[in-house]
C-alpha cells in the first residue's frame, strides 16, 4: 500500500499563510490551522517565531524614533497662515462685488454676500477708515476690529448665556470668566465671540454698561506686530486702546471710559489672560 | 492661532493626531529628516485645502497616508532618486533561517537595514509592519494590487530578515539590491 506523506504539503501551504497570518489578514479558521500545525511541526513553528520576532523588532524600532519637537506646532501655524489667508481673500472678493454690484440690480447680490445694503456697507467702511486715519502698526488692528464688530456684529444682547460662550469660544471660554471678574462694576459681558479683519483672528469680548462700552481684544502677532512700550496707548475717533503682550499673544482694550480707565483694566487683564493662554496653549 | 473657523477646528481633532504615523512614515521614506518634516507639512497643507472633500467617517489615515505618498513621490522626483529594482531570487530564497536575536539587534541596526531595502518593498513593509494598515488600505494608498502588496511584504520581510541574521549586515542588503 503506498503510504502518501501529507505533513511536507501541508508545510508548503503553512508556510505560504505566515505572511497574511502575522498581519492578521487570515479568516479565524484559516489562523487557527496555521497555529495547530505551528504548534505541531518544529520548522513552521520557529518560521512563524522569526517572522513574529521580525515584525515586532521592525515596529519597536520605527516607533522608538520621536516626532520632532514643536513639528505639530509648525504644522497648525502653517495650516492656520493657509486659512487665514483664503478667508482674507474671500473678505475682499466679497467687498469687490458688493461695491461693483451696489447700483440698480445689483443690490440684492450686495447683500448675500455681505449682509449689508451696499451703501451701508460703503458708509461703514468709510467711518472705520475715518476713525483708523493716522492709527499706525499694530493699533490698527485692535482698534479696527472693535469698529468693524460694532458696526456688523451689533449683537448687544441682554444677558449672553453661558452655553453660547461655549459654543462659540471653546476651549478659550474660560477667558470670558477673567473678563467678568476684572470688568468695572455696572459693566456686563454682552459679546464674546471669534472674528477676523485685516487677515487676522480675534478672540473680542465686549462690555457694556452706563458708562459705555470696553472691548478685550486678542491675537496672535504676525510679522511686524508689536508694541515698543508695556502698555502703549493710542487714541482715535473718540476711544482710547491700550495694547499690551501676554503669553505671545497681542491684547488691545478699547473703550472711552478715559481717566486712565483702559490703562487699570489693560493691567488687570493682562497678568490672568496670560495665565489663561498659557494653560490652553500648554 | 485661535482656529476660529469650525472646520479648522474639524481638521484639527481629525487629522492631526495622525502626526506621528505620518512623520514615521516619512522618514522611512525618504531617509532624510529635514525632508521628512517638509513633507509632513505638504501633507497637512494639502490635507487642509481638500478636507472638504474628505468624507467624515471614513478611513482618515488611509486618506492621509494617500496625500503622504503622493508628496513622496514629488519629493523624489525631485531628488531624481530612482526605484531600485527588485531583488534577485537568490537573496529572497527563504530559509528555515536560524531565528535572529531579535532583541539583541539595536534599533538603529533595524532602521538602517529597513532602509536599505528597495522603495517598493520599503513602502509595504513601513505600512504593514509598522503602521499595521490592512492589506486592502495598503493597496489603496500605494494604488498597486492587492496580490503586489502580499508579494512585496513577503519579499521585503524576507530580505530583511536574511539581513539581520548574524550572518549578514544592512550593508550588504544594498549591495546584494544594484
Amino acid at each position: 500500500m503506498k503510504v502518501v506523506d501529507f505533513s511536507h504539503a501541508h508545510c508548503k501551504r503553512v508556510e505560504g499563510l505566515l505572511d497574511a497570518y502575522v498581519s492578521g489578514e487570515l479568516l479565524v479558521e484559516t489562523a487557527q490551522d496555521v497555529e495547530r500545525h505551528a504548534a505541531d511541526c518544529e520548522t513552521c513553528g520557529a518560521l512563524l517565531e522569526n517572522l513574529e520576532g521580525l515584525r515586532r523588532a521592525v515596529r519597536r524600532a520605527a516607533l522608538a524614533e520621536a516626532v520632532p519637537p514643536g513639528l505639530d506646532d509648525r504644522v497648525r501655524r502653517r495650516v492656520e497662515r493657509d486659512a487665514s489667508g483664503a478667508r482674507t481673500r474671500r473678505f475682499w472678493l466679497a467687498a469687490v462685488a458688493a461695491l461693483v454690484l451696489s447700483f440698480g440690480a445689483g443690490w440684492m447680490a450686495s447683500l448675500a454676500f455681505t449682509g449689508h445694503p451696499p451703501h451701508r456697507y460703503i458708509a461703514n467702511e468709510y467711518a472705520i477708515h475715518q476713525m483708523l486715519r493716522g492709527v499706525d502698526g499694530v493699533f490698527r488692528l485692535g482698534l479696527g476690529t472693535h469698529a468693524h464688530c460694532a458696526y456688523y456684529r451689533p449683537e448687544w444682547k441682554d444677558e449672553l448665556p453661558a452655553e453660547e460662550i461655549v459654543r462659540e469660544l471653546g476651549e478659550y471660554a474660560p477667558l470670558s470668566d477673567v473678563v467678568r471678574e476684572e470688568a468695572p462694576e455696572g459693566f456686563e459681558l454682552l459679546v464674546a465671540h471669534r472674528c477676523d479683519y485685516l487677515g487676522h483672528e480675534y478672540l473680542h469680548f465686549a462690555l457694556k454698561g452706563d458708562g459705555g462700552l470696553i472691548s478685550l481684544i486678542l491675537t496672535t502677532p504676525q510679522d511686524g506686530d508689536a508694541y515698543a512700550e508695556e502698555f502703549a496707548v493710542r487714541t482715535a475717533g473718540g476711544f482710547e486702546a491700550v495694547g499690551f503682550s501676554a503669553a505671545g499673544y497681542v491684547g488691545f482694550v478699547v473703550s472711552d471710559l478715559g481717566d486712565d480707565g483702559n490703562l487699570r483694566m489693560a493691567r488687570a487683564f493682562r497678568g490672568r489672560v496670560g495665565d489663561v493662554l498659557r494653560g490652553i496653549e500648554g | 492661532m485661535f482656529g476660529s473657523s469650525a472646520a479648522y477646528r474639524d481638521f484639527e481633532a481629525t487629522a492631526l493626531p495622525h502626526l506621528p504615523a505620518l512623520h514615521r512614515s516619512a522618514r522611512r521614506l525618504l531617509g532624510d529628516g529635514a525632508d521628512a518634516e517638509d513633507v509632513v507639512q505638504d501633507v497637512y497643507l494639502r490635507a487642509w485645502r481638500s478636507f472638504r472633500s474628505f468624507e467624515r467617517g471614513t478611513n482618515c489615515r488611509a486618506w492621509l497616508f494617500r496625500i503622504l505618498f503622493n508628496c513622496v513621490t514629488d519629493r523624489r522626483k525631485k531628488r531624481s532618486r530612482e526605484m531600485v529594482a527588485d531583488d534577485s531570487e537568490e537573496i529572497l530564497e527563504r530559509q528555515a533561517a536560524t531565528a535572529p536575536q531579535w532583541d539583541r539587534l539595536t534599533d538603529a541596526e533595524i532602521l538602517a537595514a529597513l532602509d536599505a531595502l528597495p522603495d517598493g518593498m520599503r513602502e509595504v513593509v513601513v505600512l504593514a509592519d509598522v503602521e499595521e494598515l490592512s492589506y486592502k488600505e495598503i493597496a489603496s494608498v500605494l494604488e498597486i494590487r492587492l496580490g503586489t502588496v502580499m508579494s512585496r511584504l513577503s519579499r521585503g520581510r524576507a530580505l530583511l530578515r536574511t539581513r539581520l541574521t548574524e550572518s549578514g549586515t544592512p550593508r550588504d542588503i544594498a549591495e546584494a539590491t544594484r
